[in-house]
């Protein structure tokens, strides 16, 4: 007789398919939030975190702890506020867990970072996909230094060595980029469905 | 031109600065802490610099997937019986490695100070210029084989195609181009301006966008096909795996799995995509269009959110063909025997193995000549009324080989005869042009599986 837990029975041997349907929209509805909103909590782990593999730490950390927790969810509230709830627990845990120096902003500016992401959830995406029009459109030069230095393996100083240029230039060439975007970003969002920003590109 | 916000002080700006490039001392953790919870405008700033700076990793990222966190992920996702969707069983199968172990752990490492192993860069060639291959593909070809490589691809190249070819980025990401086609090439990303193409992404290549005019399509590691028509309305589906869809002009965005198909309109509004045919991704469309028996196939039980679409196929009935838009199950020959002649051209209809169990379901088919219809019906099922009274039943029987929907060791074989589960009986039955109506499955065994249909031209 065919039992449902058996990983190798065929499609047609499942007795109660409908059974676990309930469970499974469940877990399909809060993954399929997260995925929506993955780049949203990752930027604002990596917001609070001083450093990149603190941030990946207690990135992974909330995404499992939020996993966990799947069940508590209820889609008819906004998830990334929901998350980064849970994300605020999790980076307490991990800075207390920290004896040595800190490695995450201070308390108060982790609250208003939170209040910031969630207040302004429904612009994130708006960003996001006027940067990828920004992108295609940077001169090749500056787009060749941008995809060198966040798809390479190797350290900054060969990056640097690979453009003949000094860590410090190409720290500086990456911080000119990244505000030519910004600019470019709050340019179209400006033309664009009338959100604004608090900060006008000069 | 100053590149200085004007409303910030040039003290902020080089704090936001070190924060990214992870270089804040301890003076300046605290300082620039209280000017994110004191100023508004800082925390705007900082936290669009942060989301750019994180999206740029993740689109230009190449960073080991972490497997122990994958497996422990695994672990907490126990096999489960399949329900009637598909589409959940990608949610909680794929999405819970993917996004809790692969995704989450496959970002780049953007600050640089932390060492991290010395891999061999992935998506960098030698050339810094080209990022890939072009090769024709020539008409009989299958999908495996490769073309002869006719030029190298360009970083930000803007090709204008006239014929088929395939092209293959460093990155992981094969791209057929079924030209005329105009389209621009980076190694995570594909401007596609006109026309169609079917895009297959090796799990290096996960976070591959094609974005069309209204549309940003974000893989997940999969197989899809996009088109773009001369109006810029766009037409997504998804053939394997799992891809998110973003509307550059609306608030419309979907995760779309396996079997799921979207038409976008000009307004960037998401409509379902009702039916996947040879021309649809896969063929220039005025070669096939005269050509077409089945126009469209509908049924009565898909919900308007629902984005399932139905396949349709040429060439009939093949070795080791899929059968289903939901499930990897093929079609072979019975051992010792060969599929018969008739079923090997002709149109097949892929159509959901869910609906099985759908007691109201009703298949509609529209058919633009007279045709003979042949019903592929599962064996250890009962045929129904409207099957056993409208259609005679024919000698022969063509197999089924299942893949275990839950994980297990039952895969799929290739080649006749092998690894075949159980059997369908066929069914045949002479129709006027115009619309077929075709009924449930029923039976009350638990094994079983649903219908697929195949239609044959009566017309030379």
């Amino acid at each position: 007789m065919a039992n449902a837990s058996d990983p190798n029975l065929s499609d047609s041997q499942y007795p109660n398919a409908m059974a676990d349907e309930a469970v499974e929209d469940q877990d399909s509805e809060f993954l399929a939030q997260f995925l929506k909103e993955q780049h949203k909590l990752y930027s604002y782990v990596h917001s609070v975190s001083l450093q990149w593999d603190v941030a990946e730490e207690v990135f992974q950390r909330v995404s499992l702890a939020l996993w966990k927790k799947r069940n508590d969810y209820n889609p008819e509230y906004p998830f990334i506020g929901w998350a980064i709830g849970f994300a605020k627990t999790e980076i307490r845990k991990f800075s207390t867990e920290q004896h040595q120096q800190p490695v995450l902003l201070e308390e108060n500016a982790i609250d208003a970072l939170s209040e910031y992401f969630v207040q302004h959830n429904d612009i994130a995406e708006t960003k996001l996909l006027a940067l990828d029009e920004c992108l295609s459109n940077l001169p090749q030069q500056k787009r060749e230094i941008v995809t060198k230095y966040y798809s390479s393996q190797t350290k900054v100083q060969e990056v640097a060595n690979f453009f003949s240029m000094t860590e410090a230039n190409l720290y500086q060439q990456l911080s000119r980029i990244r505000k030519r975007l910004y600019r470019c970003i709050t340019s179209k969002m400006t033309e664009g469905d009338g959100h604004t920003f608090p900060v006008s590109p000069q | 031109m100053s590149t200085r916000p004007n409303n910030l002080p040039e003290d902020v700006i080089e704090l936001v600065d070190r924060a990214i490039h992870g270089q804040l001392s301890e003076q300046d953790r605290i300082v620039f802490s209280r000017q994110l919870s004191e100023d508004q405008t800082v925390c705007e700033y900082y936290t669009t610099m942060m989301s750019l700076h994180a999206r740029l990793s993740l689109v230009y990222g190449q960073q080991p997937v972490v497997s122990d966190l994958q497996s422990l992920t695994l672990k907490k996702t126990t096999p489960r019986p399949h329900s009637h969707s598909r589409r959940v069983a990608w949610g909680v199968g794929l999405c819970a490695a993917l996004i809790i172990g692969v995704l989450l752990s496959s970002l780049g490492n953007p600050w640089k100070n932390v060492p991290r192993p010395q891999n061999e860069l992935v998506g960098a060639p030698n050339n810094p210029q080209n990022i890939g291959t072009l090769s024709l593909h020539h008409e009989g070809e299958n999908d495996s084989q490769a073309g002869s490589v006719v030029q190298p691809v360009v970083y930000g190249e803007e090709l204008e195609l006239t014929e088929a070819v395939v092209i293959s980025l460093e990155s992981g990401v094969e791209i057929h181009v079924n030209g005329p086609a105009r389209l621009k090439l980076f190694p995570m990303k594909c401007e596609l301006i006109r026309g169609k193409i079917v895009a297959r992404v090796s799990p290096e290549g996960e976070g591959f966008r094609v974005v069309t005019r209204n549309s940003s399509i974000v893989d997940y590691g999969t197989e899809f096909g996009v088109s773009v028509d001369e109006q810029g309305q766009s037409a997504i589906a998804v053939f394997e795996g799992q891809i998110g869809v973003f509307s550059s002009r609306s608030d419309d965005q979907r995760n779309m799995h396996q079997g799921e198909g979207l038409d976008v309109d000009s307004q960037g509004n998401f409509h379902r995509l009702l039916v996947v045919n040879d021309e649809t991704f896969d063929a220039p469309s005025q070669e096939n269009r005269a050509d077409q028996l089945i126009t469209s196939v509908t049924d009565n039980i898909r919900d308007p959110d629902m984005l399932n679409y139905y396949r349709i196929k040429s060439g009939g009935i093949q070795e080791d063909a899929p059968i289903y838009v939901d499930r990897k199950h093929q079609f072979n020959s019975i051992r010792n025997d060969t599929i018969p002649e008739y079923l090997k051209t002709g149109e097949l209809v892929m159509t959901f193995n869910d609906d099985k169990a759908n007691d109201t379901y009703e298949m509609t088919l529209t058919l633009a000549r007279d045709a003979e219809l042949f019903v592929m019906f599962d064996a250890r099922v009962e045929p129904p009324e409207w099957l056993s009274q409208d259609f005679v039943e024919q000698q022969e029987r063509v197999g089924v080989d299942e893949d275990s929907v839950t994980g297990g060791y039952q895969t799929t074989a290739t080649g006749p005869g092998s690894s075949v589960d159980n059997a369908f009986r066929i069914w045949s039955r002479k129709v006027t042009a115009g619309e077929v109506i075709l009924g449930h499955l029923g039976g009350n065994t638990e094994r079983r599986s649903m219908y697929s249909v195949l239609a044959r031209s009566l017309e030379p």
